[in-house]
């Protein structure tokens, strides 16, 4: 360091020699004098060749020099004999060179590449010393030492923060090319399976703040992200990961971090809207593969933001031979009957070329096989072609958890088509225990309706008596749990304790249950599940990751109480939905209790009019048979229920309504 | 080997009932994943029947049979037993029997080959000590497993349900021996080791009709010709039986 003698400049009259102080008197005088003239207009103070030389010979440093002389603005002009005078008297190129940009040596213009004036402004800069004047009285004189001093003591100030800040730059400088040399080890320790020491190592180097894009910050920021996503914590991972994208597609491991976000956007929902800052970058020079993946995450990306034109734009790339193609099928006929787009047959051409992809894929996509299948059933039977869609709900299997939605539309599609003995069929079917648990009120509803137009007055009135004792009987205990609770955290907690083995919850299962069907519900379940699994990663690594560990610990915390509220909220909504169906199904249920003692009067109205009708024959036994082949052997119905039957129920009952 | 299963279940259900009693925070949220995942997966593990109609968990069971043990050289018999059952499940319980077969011209009786040697050889031939082991009873306890249920269509007009099972265990077999010169014989008490397969068929909720067949396999008598060879002295009688059971 070309540091400043702090002893000998605290007090230069004493340590002095007589004729150093005279000096320095003349110097402080000087200063005040130029200060004095040059008004209290301007902070800055004139400066001349002998105050360069004299602070030279203080031992200043160059970088206090040249703030002095940028402090003193512009008034300064030196010639070039000047200069030379001050090369000779000591003063380094340093400070010449500075004065020449300055454009304070007559002859020479500043660059044009000057700094703003405002960016010059030294923080060596001293406050304006007030110059000596003749005939000072001792208060003056002492005043005027005083002002000096403090001057002094300020240069001195600045000046060692200023080496401070020179070292400490000089210091990062080593730890950081120490902590680069690192790098490769780190990488190697990540590809162990050591990802918390690998982080740690990156985290170190990045603490040294590396120039951003530089091509080792690249690499810690990426191996920081991949440590941290293989360790599952994937919200600490989320930020260097975006970085390493937003480097460009042009960087070594945009592809690896791709996927890498693919799996965040997965598992905790991470889709910041800044992703689609991605579809800035060039990816038509990497592999068809990733193309592929590329444009159906950015079709899926926008899907979620509601942008289906964009959506359908790069779904629509997604080529016959990607991974990824049954799912962007799938996706885009779903995009296609948004009302925005309200392209039906686009949508079950989408839908069509999701299932033969499904089916075509490797061992099988059974999920988009499932929905594919779900999907054209309901479009058919929006349209009204009942028996196409039963033909598409039919090909659901019955071990999937979409049967159960998938016979219950069933249900509905019999009845719309007057196809009552098979309704009746799936009814029984959906009372089963594989699917008694399913919030479906309307079941009973329709069955009541179904006996109705056939004229089975008891039979409508005892799924009516069933309706009001599973559903409306319990809506009480809901009422008064909407009415009395409030936060959504309490409704998230509810359903988190509803299913704790040997705890009663608040409202009966079967509206808990109506919530889990929730498909919102079970997209924030996951993601709150996966911030619990980060949590947890978290506080066991807590100690490696330092720092950065609690700021990641924090956001996780903050995002599991987002998510949480958002959890609750929607099972709030659910219930309260759950409450309004179940009030306009009353007032459906009493319609056809009217309906019913309408109908059996005029019933009675008609036997007597025609005595001598004769009733068609009941049912023998039960109410179901159900067939196991294709042959159509009817077995009848004891009350076990099999697996592989329990779609294939039929009612054998017959109208008991009397002809007019 | 039997012994080995019922301690493993036994263990199996006390981990169980550890596990449920502390129910953790985690084993919470997991009831609820689990809730959770069968709305929302493309393949339910579910049972193949729900509401069977013939349930006999936690029942009793008692009843009698009758059977025809022709397996053996010199005699054949027909065991007249009953048996006593408790069902732990519907796949798995344990059976205590014992059928008595000590009475000859009755329930023991001779084979054409018993026959033969007492004509042929008259007075110098003596049943008790030139033949082998005679039956006299035996009593035994097995588990049964029960792992196949069904049903059945008879003339297309009744259905009939069912189910298989397989059976093993110890028991204990009185036998009639000839000790290891032929000169006298001796009422002997051993051990024997029970395997056996069975069918089912449930007449009425409480009423089974059962088919079994039971191998039993024991250490026979002693003689010259197999003194020094074990398993030479092994036999494996096997019978079929056929009875009824009422469950309470």
């Amino acid at each position: 360091m070309q540091g400043l003698n702090l002893k000998t400049h605290t007090r230069p009259a004493a340590a002095r020699g007589a004729r150093q102080s005279r000096w320095v008197r003349r110097l402080i005088g000087a200063l005040i004098c130029v200060t004095l003239v040059a008004g209290t207009a301007s902070t800055a103070f004139a400066l001349d060749k002998n105050q360069i030389v004299q602070m030279t010979k203080l031992g200043l440093d160059d970088r206090a020099i040249m703030g002095a002389i940028d402090s003193a603005g512009d008034d300064i002009s030196l010639t070039a004999e000047d200069v030379e005078d001050l090369r000779e008297q000591g003063v380094s190129d340093q400070v010449i060179d500075h004065l020449r940009r300055r454009g304070m040596i007559a002859g020479e213009s500043a660059p044009a590449d000057q700094a703003p004036a405002d960016e010059e402004i030294d923080p060596l800069a001293p406050a304006p010393a007030p110059a000596p004047a003749e005939g000072e009285s001792d208060y003056e004189r002492e005043e005027r030492e005083r002002l000096e001093a403090e001057r002094q003591a300020e240069i001195e100030r600045r000046a060692n923060e200023l080496n401070a800040q020179r070292e400490a730059e000089a210091e990062r400088q080593r730890q950081l090319e120490r902590a680069a040399g690192q790098l490769p080890r780190a990488a190697q320790i990540v590809r162990d399976g050591n990802n918390m020491e690998g982080a740690r190592m990156y985290l170190e180097f990045l603490s040294y703040e590396p120039e951003q894009g530089s091509e080792n910050w690249y690499e810690a920021t990426f191996g920081l992200a991949k440590a941290l996503y293989q360790e599952g914590i994937l919200s600490g991972a989320s930020t260097p990961l975006l970085e390493v994208l937003m480097a460009g597609a042009d960087r070594p491991h945009f592809v690896e971090a791709f996927r890498m976000l693919e799996e965040l956007s997965s598992r905790i929902g991470y889709n910041p809207p800044i992703l689609e800052e991605l579809t800035r970058f060039y990816v038509g020079d990497k592999n068809e593969r990733f193309q592929a993946e590329f444009n159906y995450y950015m079709g899926k990306f926008f899907y979620g933001y509601n942008r289906m034109d964009l959506a359908l734009e790069y779904l629509d790339q997604v080529p016959e031979s990607a991974t990824d193609y049954p799912e962007s099928r799938y996706l885009a006929g779903v995009a296609r009957l948004d009302p925005a787009v309200n392209d039906i047959p686009g949508a079950l051409r989408n839908f069509e070329a999701a299932i033969l992809a499904a089916e075509a894929a490797p061992g099988g996509n059974e999920d988009i096989l499932q929905l594919g299948y779900l999907a054209l059933a309901r479009v058919f039977f929006e349209v009204g072609f009942f028996d196409v869609a039963l033909f598409y709900y039919q090909k659901i299997p019955s071990e999937s958890s979409r049967h159960a939605d998938a016979v219950f539309e069933s249900a509905w599609s019999y009845f719309m088509k007057n196809d009552f003995k098979r309704a009746l069929g799936t009814f029984h079917t959906l009372q089963s225990p594989y699917y008694s648990q399913r919030y479906y009120p309307d079941l009973y509803i329709l069955e009541s309706t179904v006996y109705l137009n056939q004229c089975m007055f008891p039979k409508s009135q005892r799924a009516l008596a069933e309706f009001k004792s599973r559903y409306l009987d319990q809506r009480p205990l809901l009422q008064a749990y909407l009415e009395n609770t409030f936060e959504p955290e309490a409704y998230w907690q509810m359903m988190e304790d509803a299913y704790k083995p040997g705890q009663s919850a608040p409202i009966p299962r079967l509206f808990t249950n109506a919530v889990l069907e929730s498909l919102p519900f079970y997209n924030v379940h996951r993601v709150v599940r996966a911030l619990q699994a980060e949590r947890a990663a978290l506080n066991a690594n807590i100690s490696a990751l330092g720092d950065f560990g609690q700021q990641v610990l924090e956001r996780v915390e903050e995002q599991l109480e987002l998510k949480v509220q958002e959890g609750g909220i929607i099972v709030q909504q659910r219930l309260t939905a759950v409450d309004q169906e179940l009030e306009n199904w009353e007032l459906r249920s009493l319609q056809i209790e009217f309906d019913i003692d309408s109908e059996e009067r005029q019933q009675l109205q008609q036997r007597l009019q025609n005595p001598n009708y004769e009733a068609p024959e009941a049912a023998e036994a039960g109410t179901t048979l159900m067939v196991v082949a294709d042959d159509w052997q009817p077995w009848p119905f004891e009350g076990e229920y099999w697996l592989d039957e329990v779609a294939s129920y039929r009612s054998q009952m017959r109208t008991e309504c009397i002809e007019q | 080997m039997t012994t080995v299963k019922f301690k493993w279940s036994a263990i199996a259900v006390l981990v169980a009932a550890a596990t449920a009693l502390s129910a953790s925070p985690a084993a919470a949220q997991q009831a609820l994943d689990e809730e959770l995942e069968q709305y929302w997966t493309s393949e339910r593990d579910l049972r193949v029947l729900r509401d069977r109609l013939y349930d006999r968990e936690g029942r009793i069971g008692a009843g009698i049979y009758t059977g025809l043990m022709s397996s053996e050289p010199f005699y054949y018999y027909i065991p007249v037993g009953g048996r006593v059952s408790y069902h732990f499940s519907d796949q798995l319980g344990v059976e205590v029997g014992g059928a008595f077969m000590n009475a000859e011209g009755v329930l023991t009786r001779n084979t054409q080959l018993m026959d033969f040697l007492i004509s042929d050889r008259g007075e110098g031939f003596d049943p008790a000590t030139d033949t082998e082991d005679r039956f006299l009873w035996r009593a035994n306890a097995v588990v049964t497993w029960s792992p196949f249920y069904g049903k059945l269509a008879l003339l297309q007009r009744k259905l009939s349900h069912f189910d298989l099972n397989v059976a093993a265990g110890l028991g204990a077999v009185s036998v009639e021996r000839p000790d290891i010169t032929r000169e006298s014989a001796s009422t002997k008490l051993t051990v024997e080791g029970v395997l056996g397969v069975g069918a089912h068929f449930f007449v009425t909720p409480d009423l089974t009709v059962r088919l079994d067949g039971r191998g039993y396999l024991y250490r026979g008598a002693q003689f010259s010709h197999n003194e020094d060879s074990f398993f030479g002295q092994l036999r494996l009688p096997v019978e079929f039986l056929v009875g009824a059971s009422y469950h309470f």
